[in-house]
């Protein structure tokens, strides 16, 4: 069966993939500070490829990437957030404890995905995030106060980081000094997912992803016992045709809302902060304009979004351009080549602050698995851009920064750890 | 287009609330705003969600999945996903009756 794409088949050019096939690692740090360019030789070449380093066909091209994720039919969800490394007998041990297989958001397929989304959409609709945007102004404010009093400036350690993390947190109804742990589970998590670890690495990462769960999972046993008003309890309670989520379901989906709710933020919050503050005119421009400031996080999110990709299984044997993919393979829809793609974005590479489609990016997925925290992360890096452009408008990165940028170390997410900066 | 009857339980219909009828094989949602009444198909344009058993904020009305965000007096999009705007009825009332028109 093949795939309906407006995108003409190019010649197969079986060299380039081959090349990607073989060289492609989102991995490897050079790769992963500038994967644009390989996925643009894909896009134009072979925008079908398969990565052996990723284990899985890559999709690079917009409308191949839209179709993928909205036909629910022939393309499970069920695995989107699987490593598709092998997993050490060890740590298959650790997951059965901790009940890793039991779906929740993102790794699920209709009907029940269709239950888990609408129970927990309610926590993050736009006029109950409207309702946040005060509590999260006070919270950015707070951590601008706390960096002008300190010494050493890192805008990603002490402001990017925390103000998605104790959002996140307070959304959920989770106490503020559990943030540092919860926060080294969540690196844990992501640690994890960076492929070719050692087995001791692997085990130790595992664990702390691990302690994750059995915290939430206490959480939801407490809210069962002494309801609250917050998300988990929301979540505890709520019933969809009379029945239940059960405590590892919502220990699932928890555990993607904390993890995917501070460390994709973080992410963007990097890349505004980074395209803006690189170019002297364009930060003057936005703390001159602040009717570009929303454009400026459009354009943060389609110029470098924060999920490189999702995976997908094909539920059936499949042709996508000419390429036979049998059913059961893993297929990686790449959100960030597609917000790329030059049929929907001319001139990808340019940080764009008058581009006009720049709202049509792939940032956030597409189809039924839109990300459930679009509205918040928009808010949250629109509040966090305001305070900054209102309080350190001679903010600029270090004379080192470049050398001293690291990125998440993973073949799913994307995003700054340190940028370090300094002010007048 | 044609002037469709809606059922009568229109009228218990509070401020701030939407319920869906099937009309001549069409799902339609109606909302109350006020004193004011707003009918538009109940299948939002993005994945065909029930937009009635989403969330109305005022004039707004989001979609229970995704959150695409609509106008219901004009349908035009609010927030994203949804690309293509909400399709808006005429409605009709009389003392005793509400109508809506539909399209052939």
């Amino acid at each position: 069966m093949s795939m309906a794409s407006s995108g003409p088949t190019p010649e197969p050019d079986g060299e380039v993939a081959s090349r990607l096939s073989e060289q492609f690692n989102i991995l490897d740090p050079e790769q992963a500070r500038n994967p644009y360019e390989m996925f643009q030789q894909s896009r134009l070449h072979c925008p079908v490829f398969y990565s052996q380093h990723v284990g899985a066909w890559i999709v690079t091209r917009y409308d191949d990437i839209v179709a993928i994720a909205q036909d629910t039919q022939r393309f499970s969800s069920a695995y989107a957030n699987k490593t598709t490394q092998p997993i050490p007998d060890e740590v298959a041990a650790i997951n059965a404890t901790v009940h890793w297989e039991v779906p929740g958001l993102v790794d699920n397929d209709p009907p029940r995905h269709t239950r888990v989304r609408k129970l927990t959409n309610q926590a993050f609709t736009p006029p109950r995030v409207r309702a946040m945007e005060p509590a999260i102004r006070q919270t950015a404010e707070e951590l601008v106060e706390g960096m002008l009093r300190a010494e050493q400036h890192d805008l990603q350690e002490q402001f990017s980081i925390p103000l998605p993390l104790m959002t996140i947190m307070r959304i959920l109804g989770l106490p503020d000094h559990d943030a540092p742990q919860i926060r080294t589970w969540s690196s844990d998590y992501n640690n994890e997912r960076a492929a070719h670890l050692s087995v001791e690495d692997r085990l130790r990462y595992t664990h702390g992803r691990s302690a994750l769960r059995f915290y939430m999972a206490s959480h939801v046993e407490d809210r069962r016992a002494r309801p609250k008003d917050d998300t988990i309890t929301h979540l505890a309670q709520a019933e969809v045709d009379g029945e239940r989520l059960d405590t590892w379901e919502i220990v699932t989906v928890l555990q993607s809302l904390v993890h995917a709710g501070h460390e994709t933020t973080i992410g963007l919050l990097g890349t505004l902060m980074y395209h803006l503050l690189s170019q002297r005119e364009r930060w003057e421009a936005v703390c001159a304009d602040p009717g570009l400031r929303p454009v400026a996080v459009e354009e943060a999110l389609r110029r470098e979004g924060s999920v490189n990709g999702m995976f997908r299984i094909a539920l059936e044997d499949v042709e996508i351009h000419g390429v036979p993919i049998s059913k059961g393979s893993f297929i990686q829809l790449m959100f960030s080549s597609g917000s790329h793609d030059e049929a929907y974005f001319p001139n990808p590479l340019e940080f764009d602050l008058h581009r006009e489609r720049s709202r049509e990016h792939m940032a956030f997925g597409k189809g039924r698995h839109y990300c459930i925290g679009a509205p918040l992360a928009r808010a949250e890096a629109l509040i966090a851009l305001n305070t900054l452009c209102e309080r350190i408008p001679t903010l600029r990165l270090t004379r080192d920064a470049e050398e001293r940028i690291t990125f998440m170390p993973s073949v799913q997410f994307r995003g700054r750890l340190t940028l370090p900066v300094e002010w007048d | 287009m044609a002037w469709v009857l809606v059922p009568q339980s229109w009228q218990q219909l509070n401020d701030g609330e939407m319920c869906q009828f099937v009309l001549e094989n069409r799902c339609v949602a109606l909302a109350r705003v006020g004193e004011a009444l707003y009918a538009f198909d109940d299948a939002c344009p993005h994945m065909l969600e029930s937009l009635s058993e989403g969330d109305l904020d005022a004039y707004n009305v989001y979609c229970p999945m995704h959150q695409s965000g609509f106008d219901i007096r004009t349908g035009k999009v609010l927030n994203p996903p949804a690309e293509s705007p909400l399709v808006i009825y005429s409605l009709r009332r009389t003392p005793d009756n509400l109508w809506v028109e539909l399209p052939d």
